[in-house]
């Protein structure tokens, strides 16, 4: 018990051990605290206390892992190796949003900054395998809100996660990651860059071990974290039955407002959404909706300077083309506009459209649409062209 | 006595002649044969003993020895079988000697001394006439085969007893008894522009696809289409043989020396007139494509040896199956390798490959897909990046609605095939005496000197690449295809309007990969 001492000096690096002995979790942790009020404390336990707090098998972990606390890599070195900080439930720094949820975490792994008190957070959520609406909503409402200095808060998932928060980090704003493994361990793989670029723009934050692989076991757990640190939920794109939405009854358990973006009756990505709407979530219909519903919680919020959607922009853009320049080009360009939609719509349907009323052949058409994609109006992917929505 | 036959034999798709040599003299009795033989040339003894009994003949008891020269090339198929038995003839005299001087034999003997169907006799043909041979005696049912030949007479025999009758005849008597065969090769080459069966005419709707299609057959550029279950894939790809532009009668004698090879030439077929289609399954084995056996035999990608190549459901062939045609794709021709020597088969085809884009085949249409992005982008990377840089236009196969389907008429094959064939001939003088022939052959030299671009085109170019992020790789390929659409529209100029076309082209590889 004695040499225990050196490691226990202080309250923080106590809970540090605690929290890294394998085999006990934020629950066995918090039943610890209840007796001893301090993490330094719980380690300087007798094992009959701990038989008696704990159960046997827990018990069994504990007593396992502080005899050989000495494997486990010291705070300061995990700090410097890895970036990585701990932030303790007992700690002055742990978010307040969390510890009023029902399950806080005991502690957070954090490689960058927490969420800071005072800025409003936003969570923005949807489905992992989205469409091209669900992608242009998440990057126009990350944009946006990050630009208002509100904090968005995901999970760096594929699909509507990664892509909010890429949006924020383009707007100039803070975004945080829940991640479902260690903080440092990326996944998935193709948000390198994502991972790379967060703890300058906000940070990375799990309640894991530095160096837990993913599993699928691990994600519904951390999104009580995503709904926990935010103050308002926004379900982008989500199926019926969906991780999207266990994250919604999480956040609807913590009291926590949450909204929906419409979507089409017939798109099953926007199912979940759409039923949550008439379940009574918020509509989130431009971000400013968001905005509005937060600064109702006392929080000051820049105004973005433009937070039109882009389709707005782009119909100015083609009326002032139309009175401008060549006669026949302007009238074609604002045909294809016409045509086009912020869903893709495939090559055949455009032609189809176009070739009585304007009398283009497909080359012209083809040719007409890269000039417009050189042109940054329009986007094209394989066959498909939509509005380019990030004007 | 000593007697010798010139005979036919094979290796790989080139053919040599081949001398049987036959010694019968006093000794004790038997029949031994040597050259490097198979088993199947070896069990030639017993044919020959027998149908010679059964046509009428009696081996005296001497002692036969057979040799089949050039000694150290290895000897394979039925086809020495009535050169020997002829041979054996003369050499124990029933024949006179000198009587099959310049005439080059060949011909798998029945035990009733018929002369059945050997594979290969167009290669021999061409290469008795090659070696001076005046005369060729063929089994009647590849007469037709070898009449394709001109400069030699082919004659097709029924039987032993005809081939002895032939022979024993002077020359005026062969003459007039025995007809040459002969094929009117106008009208088989006739055969090649005439059209039946599918036609792009069925197909409404889908006009980017049928550009697409109608711009790879006219510059022979690999293709790759993607699309959803049901959307017309297979349908396009079948019609891709309507619009190609006709054999050449010197392609046509290289490709039906494959099929001769493989024994799928017959009576009612003698020359491939027309490019071929194959469309293995996707469980085909590697050797199967390549070719393969203990002696090689031309695999499906010789087959399809100046003609299409389709690939159904292209990422359900095994890895090693696909990456096969690496080779193939790039030189042109397959080379088999074996302890006795290598083998080289023509495989100068043009690739159609069709695929889903995901394991469920709606990606991206998420109202009907539900496969994550992990399962679409293993299903993508099945073909293999090496593969997929060879093609050169990609497009995606759009489902159709049934109002595109019902009452519209689509523009038919056959004013397709005019346009490609304009393009045709523009290649044709622009490659005469480079040893090319397609756009789609072009090496960065020929790039560079064929598809040089305006000053206004290039700075086109310049910025399509910024705006689409295209890589290096694809602008050849694009200069390529653009080249071919310059063509289909009579231009000398590649000029935006094409280029822009070629880059829609490319776009769908950037989508899925």
């Amino acid at each position: 018990m004695e040499e225990n001492n050196i490691w226990c000096n202080e309250e923080r690096e106590a809970a540090y051990y605690l929290s890294n002995i394998a085999g006990i979790g934020s629950k066995s942790i918090f039943r610890l605290l209840e007796k001893t009020q301090s993490a330094r404390e719980a380690m300087l336990l007798s094992e009959e206390n701990i038989g008696e707090i704990l159960d046997k098998r827990a018990a069994k972990a504990f007593l396992h892992g502080r005899k050989n606390i000495k494997d486990i890599i010291s705070p300061v070195k995990l700090k410097a190796e890895k970036g990585i900080d701990f932030i303790p439930y007992t700690s002055q720094e742990y978010p307040e949003r969390l510890r009023k949820i029902p399950d806080p975490p005991f502690g957070l792994y954090v490689k960058g900054k927490l969420p800071a008190e005072h800025k409003p957070s936003v969570a923005i959520i949807g489905a992992r395998a989205c469409s091209e609406y669900g992608k242009c909503v998440a990057e126009h409402f990350g944009k946006q809100l990050g630009a208002a200095g509100i904090q968005i808060i995901s999970g760096m998932a594929r699909g509507i996660d990664g892509i909010a928060q890429r949006g924020a980090i383009e707007g100039g704003g803070e975004t945080y990651a829940v991640l479902g493994c260690g903080a440092d361990v990326c996944y998935p793989q193709e948000n390198r860059q994502l991972y790379r670029d967060l703890p300058k723009h906000g940070g990375i934050i799990s309640e894991y071990l530095p160096g837990t692989e993913a599993r699928s076991a691990l994600f519904p757990p951390r999104n009580r974290i995503i709904s926990g640190l935010a103050d308002l939920l926004l379900v982008v794109e989500a199926r019926k039955r969906s991780g999207t939405y266990i994250t919604v009854m999480q956040a609807l358990e913590q009291g926590k407002e949450v909204f929906a973006v419409p979507g089409r009756i017939i798109d099953t990505l926007s199912e979940g959404c759409n039923y949550l709407l008439t379940q009574g979530a918020g509509v989130a219909m431009t971000p400013e909706v968001i905005i509005e519903e937060l600064s109702r919680k006392n929080y000051e919020i820049m105004q973005p300077n433009n937070s039109h959607f882009g389709n707005t922009a782009i119909k100015e853009d083609t009326n002032k083309a139309c009175f401008a320049g060549n006669n026949h080009e302007s009238m074609l360009n604002q045909a294809i506009m016409s045509a086009l939609d912020i869903t893709p719509v495939g090559i055949d349907d455009i032609y189809n459209k176009l070739k009585d009323s304007c009398g283009i052949s497909m080359a012209e058409l083809l040719l007409e649409l890269t000039k417009m994609q050189i042109a940054g109006k329009i986007k094209g992917e394989g066959n498909y062209y939509r509005l380019a929505y990030d004007l | 006595m000593y007697s010798y036959v010139s005979t036919g034999a094979l290796n790989g798709i080139e053919s040599y002649l081949a001398t049987v040599e036959v010694d019968a003299s006093n000794g004790l009795p038997g029949f031994e044969m040597v050259g490097m033989l198979n088993a199947e040339v070896k069990e030639a003894r017993e044919r020959v003993r027998v149908a010679l009994k059964n046509t009428g003949f009696s081996m005296p008891p001497l002692r036969v020895t057979v040799n089949i020269s050039p000694a150290n090339l290895r000897k394979n198929g039925t086809a020495y079988d009535l050169p020997i038995a002829i041979a054996l003839l003369i050499a124990i005299g029933e024949l006179p000697q000198g009587c099959a001087e310049d005439i080059m034999i060949v011909g798998e003997l029945g035990l009733n001394g018929e002369v059945k169907f050997t594979n290969g006799i167009l290669p021999m043909v061409i290469q008795a006439k090659e070696e001076g041979k005046k005369v060729c005696l063929v089994p009647k049912e590849n007469e037709g085969e070898g009449a394709v030949v001109e400069g030699i007479d082919v004659i097709g025999i029924s039987g032993l007893g005809e081939a002895v009758e032939y022979l024993l005849a002077d020359k005026e008597e062969r003459q007039k008894c025995f007809k040459k065969a002969t094929a009117d090769l106008n009208r088989l080459m006739l055969q090649s522009s005439l059209y039946e069966g599918l036609d792009f005419g069925e197909i409404s709707g889908q006009e980017t696809v049928k550009k697409a299609v109608e711009t790879a057959a006219a510059g022979f550029h690999h293709i790759l289409l993607i699309g959803a279950p049901g959307a017309g894939k297979t349908m396009i790809a079948k019609r891709i043989p309507s619009i190609l532009p006709p054999l050449s009668l010197e392609d046509s004698l290289e490709v039906s020396k494959i099929y001769s090879i493989s024994g799928m030439l017959n009576e009612k077929q003698t020359l491939i007139t027309k490019r071929p289609f194959c469309s293995p399954h996707h469980t085909i084995s590697e050797q199967a494509f390549a070719g393969g056996g203990r002696i090689p035999k031309p695999g499906m990608v010789s087959l399809a040896h100046k003609g299409v190549l389709f690939l159904d459901e292209v990422v359900h062939f095994s890895n090693a199956a696909i990456e096969v045609l690496r080779q193939p794709m790039e030189d042109k021709k397959v080379q088999i390798a074996r302890s006795y020597g290598t083998f080289t088969y023509p495989a100068d085809f043009m690739l159609v490959a069709a695929m889903n884009p995901c394991p469920c085949g709606y990606y991206p249409d998420r109202n009907r897909c539900a496969c994550n992005e992990a399962q679409v982008r293993k299903y993508l990377s099945a073909i293999s990046g090496p593969i997929l840089d060879r093609i050169d236009i990609c497009v995606e196969v759009s489902r159709m609605e049934m109002k595109d389907l019902e009452g519209k008429s689509s523009e038919s094959s056959a004013s397709m095939r005019e346009r490609i064939q304009g393009a045709r001939i523009m290649q044709q003088e622009r490659f005469k005496g480079m040893g090319i022939s397609f756009n789609a052959q072009m090496g960065p030299a020929e790039i560079k000197r064929f598809c040089d671009l305006g000053g206004a085109e290039k700075k086109f170019a310049q910025q399509a690449f910024d705006a689409l992020k295209l890589s290096a790789r694809a602008y050849h390929k694009i200069l390529k295809v653009a080249r071919t659409i310059a063509d289909l529209n009579g231009s000398e100029r590649i000029e935006e309007i094409h280029l822009a076309e070629a880059i829609a082209y490319r776009s769908v590889d950037r989508k899925y990969w």
